[in-house]
């Protein structure tokens, strides 16, 4: 098949002053001798803007060793520690990176004071957490969200997180958990919270999940506008700094780039030649694998794993907004997930899917094969699981996965 | 004593009682974790029963997950896609874990049975989750009532509650003749009364084995051996107990989930409330698995502090951690079980997964009890 050259939207360029600016608030609120947390993805990112805390991320620290190809090192030295394969790949380079900092890519994570799970992506964060709190002896807060099922919400949209209704138990139980967390915070401060704050931290949180929402919505159009490494640094800016300033006008400079792209109807590739649903963590030390399905003329208009980073939410309702988030395509039972899959894969006009089993990640890899049996029985599109682990490509090296991905395409014709 | 021993695995091994059961119209719930509080099921007169996959040919579970989960879910799951659970009415799944979340999901797709149901576990021991898990529990109960057209009183709850709490104190008075300097039990026979348990109504299950523990009484001595403690993932395969036995050592006490971590706890019979008093005893005196902890807490501590209290009384010569690679919790903590309980005894670590490698394992546990004399 011959190869198109790729047009891409340039979310890659523009992240780098966001993510200077991000280093610069956390440098810089270090050198106050603020609190440093370390946090697990999908956590109430809002609440370390009112706080004026350090938010430290061990999943992107991770996923940046990937990118600059130190991971390997990291995850010899975690299993030379006694841990065993199935464990996720972010677990396995953060622990390593603990246990040698001298492996590890710099700059380091600073250590924490506090650690704070959650249980609304995955299990796999509070025992993380508990890992990493014991090897700094820190404290540590496990925010117990529950587990959603259909009697719950009803349905979800899959991008905005809204959904048709919310049970009240679950709805106040998960407010009163955040409430609590408050206080947790409060205490780590000592300061109590800010209303005021909070409300204007809120209000940019809202305005960022709009622009964000609208950015995957756009993303959708025919032909796909952009690529997915266009879309690499969204789970950071979605999971870890939503409710900042500086993600703000990131995802808002976005949304112009792509507004007009859609516009004016030009795709990431000249001949949009098969439409392709992406699921699964990123292959973070390979981006260009994505690059190199795109090339042929497949193009991923969607891709429910970015899709976890973004939520609609209500400022007016802080608490409850922050409680909304928690049904995510990896914190529901699967009849939920796979309609609101299936919805979005009829609208995206679907021809295939590229689905990443991430070995060690029980949530992800878990759905794969049901999304893959549903999107074949209902929508007859036809899907590849490739085993990836997200840091690790000795496991599954790109060469390999390139020739799947071409007998995939292949097939599609 | 034998034939006992054998009567009970046999009720395990070969659904003995469920048969029975079900030849006089029960209807069978399957439970996939000790912390299900089986009482509200119960008491609204199903059977409960708790699943262990039998087999260990897992072959069609992998359509549909994938093969490195633990082997408790690939197993089960097998059983129950190649019909081995078709006596089931229903099952009840809790959200323990990753992979008991993700396994509700896919039975409920492709196990049918009549009855499904997730319970949501909120994992933190602080006021606000034990409030929440009385309403969860009581949602459970209101579910069944109105799915098998029953009610379920106070008084069935309080009545379950106390049949549950016998069973409980039954196998504690069990364990105790395993305490004994030797035992009178070897821990392979106990897990096989054990097992029996998970499969049949608890109320006679108690009968039963208090004529057991009578004849216990009078029995002789077994010839002393090296005392070992066994803590780890949940065994339901008696040849692993009977591996570590053989190598010549006796099992004084096991903490696994299908061991004391099933029983060692007790629920208030008097509570005005009892939805209130079963969600109290099993999200916070239920020993951990490493599945809950108090607010601030670490899970791996009150895991720590269950056994060096038990290590303290009982004084073993070594301890014997089973893991399994495929399961998460294990995964994550066994590092700092292992770390930990080293400073107190000598520890082995034996992965465990099926068929069971016998002769590798022996080779090792051989090594480990001659190290200890
Ligand atoms: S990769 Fe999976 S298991 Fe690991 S932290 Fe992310 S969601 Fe959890």
């Amino acid at each position: 098949m011959q190869r198109q050259k790729l047009n891409l939207l340039g979310f890659g360029k523009l992240f780098g002053p966001t993510y200077k600016s991000h280093l610069g608030r956390q440098n810089e609120l270090l050198a106050n001798k603020r609190p440093c947390g370390w946090y697990y993805g999908y956590h109430p990112a809002e609440l370390n803007y009112v706080f004026d805390i350090v938010n430290i991320f061990p999943e992107q620290y991770s996923a940046y060793c990937a990118s600059r190809g130190d991971s390997p090192m990291m995850i010899d030295d975690y299993y030379s520690m006694g841990y065993g394969p199935f464990l996720c790949d972010y677990f396995k380079c953060s622990v390593g990176a603990i246990d040698k900092p001298e492996l590890a890519t710099k700059p380091l994570m600073p250590k924490p004071d506090f650690t704070v799970d959650h249980h609304s992506i995955c299990f796999g964060h509070r025992d993380m957490a508990e890992v990493h709190a014991r090897m700094y002896d820190a404290r540590r807060y496990s925010l117990a969200f529950p587990y959603i099922r259909k009697e719950d919400i009803g349905s979800f949209d899959d991008i905005t997180k809204m959904t048709e209704w919310m049970d009240k138990d679950v709805l106040e139980y998960t407010v009163q958990v955040l409430k609590d967390f408050v206080t947790f915070l409060e205490g780590v401060t000592g300061e109590e919270l800010d209303d005021d704050k909070f409300k204007s931290v809120m209000k940019i949180s809202e305005e960022t999940s709009k622009y964000f929402t609208e950015i995957f919505k756009l993303f959708m159009s025919k032909p796909t506008p952009g690529s997915q490494v266009d879309l690499a640094n969204y789970p950071f800016v979605g999971f870890f700094v939503h409710g900042s300033k500086y993600g703000l006008d990131y995802v808002k400079n976005c949304y112009e780039l792509i507004k007009e792209r859609v516009r004016r109807k030009e795709g990431v590739v000249p001949e949009e030649k098969f439409r392709l649903m992406t699921h699964g963590i990123m292959p973070w030390h390979t981006l260009s694998l994505y690059n190199y399905i795109e090339e042929l003329g497949a193009t991923f208009p969607l891709n429910p794993y970015a899709h976890c980073s973004a939520v609609l939410h209500d400022s007016n309702k802080p608490f409850e907004s922050l409680a909304r988030r928690i049904s995510t395509f990896c914190n529901v039972e699967h009849d939920l997930m796979l309609d609101a899959l299936i919805k979005k894969a009829k609208d995206a006009d679907l021809d295939g899917a590229i689905l990443f089993e991430n070995t060690g990640c029980r949530i992800v890899s878990g759905v794969m094969r049901p999304i893959k049996k549903a999107l074949y029985e209902e929508l007859g599109i036809p899907s590849l699981i490739v085993e990836a682990p997200q840091c690790d490509s000795r496991a599954m090296p790109p060469e390999r996965m390139m020739t799947q991905f071409d007998a995939f395409i292949e097939s599609l014709r | 004593m034998r034939t006992d021993i054998e009567e009970f695995y046999d009720i395990f091994l070969n659904s003995k009682k469920i048969e029975e059961y079900i030849r006089n119209n029960k209807k069978i719930i399957g439970t996939f974790c000790s912390y299900i509080p089986e009482e509200i099921i119960h008491a609204a007169g199903l059977v409960p029963v708790r699943l262990f996959g039998k087999t260990t040919n897992v072959t069609q579970a992998f359509s549909y997950i994938p093969n490195w989960l633990c082997y408790y879910s690939k197993r089960t799951f097998e059983e129950g896609l190649t019909g081995g659970y078709d006596f089931l009415d229903g099952f009840v799944f809790l959200t323990s874990d990753d992979t008991n979340e993700l396994m509700y999901s896919i039975w409920k797709k492709n196990v049918k049975a009549e009855y499904s149901y997730l319970l949501q576990f909120p994992f933190a021991v602080n006021e606000i989750s034990k409030r929440f898990f009385v309403k969860i529990l009581n949602k459970f109960k209101k579910s069944l009532e109105d799915h098998y057209s029953v009610d379920i009183t106070d008084e069935d709850l309080r009545n379950s509650i106390e049949i549950y709490n016998r069973y409980r104190s039954l196998l504690k008075e069990l364990y105790k003749y395993r305490f004994y300097i030797p035992p009178k039990v070897s821990g392979s026979d106990v897990l096989k009364v054990n097992l029996a348990s998970y499969s049949m109504l608890k109320e006679e299950f108690s009968d039963k084995i208090e004529r057991y523990i009578d004849k216990l009484s009078n029995e002789n001595e077994l010839p002393g051996k090296p005392r070992l403690y066994v803590t780890g993932v949940p065994i339901y395969d008696p040849e692993v107990f009977e591996m570590i036995e053989g190598c010549g050592s006796t099992i004084i006490f096991d903490d696994l989930c299908t061991g004391s971590r099933n029983f060692d706890f007790t629920i208030d019979e008097t509570a005005k409330d009892p939805v209130k008093a079963i969600a109290e005893g099993y999200l916070a005196s239920k020993p951990t698995c490493g599945t809950c902890s108090r607010q601030g807490g670490f899970a791996i501590d009150e895991r720590l502090s269950y056994i060096n209290e038990r290590l303290k009384t009982l004084n073993p010569d070594g301890i014997i951690i089973l893991g399994d690679k495929g399961c998460e919790l294990c995964a994550f903590s066994q590092i700092e079980l292992r770390k930990e309980l080293t400073k107190v005894k000598p520890v082995l670590y034996l992965e465990i997964d099926f068929p069971l490698a016998v002769e590798q394992h022996k080779t090792r546990i051989e090594a480990f009890i001659e190290s200890l004399s």
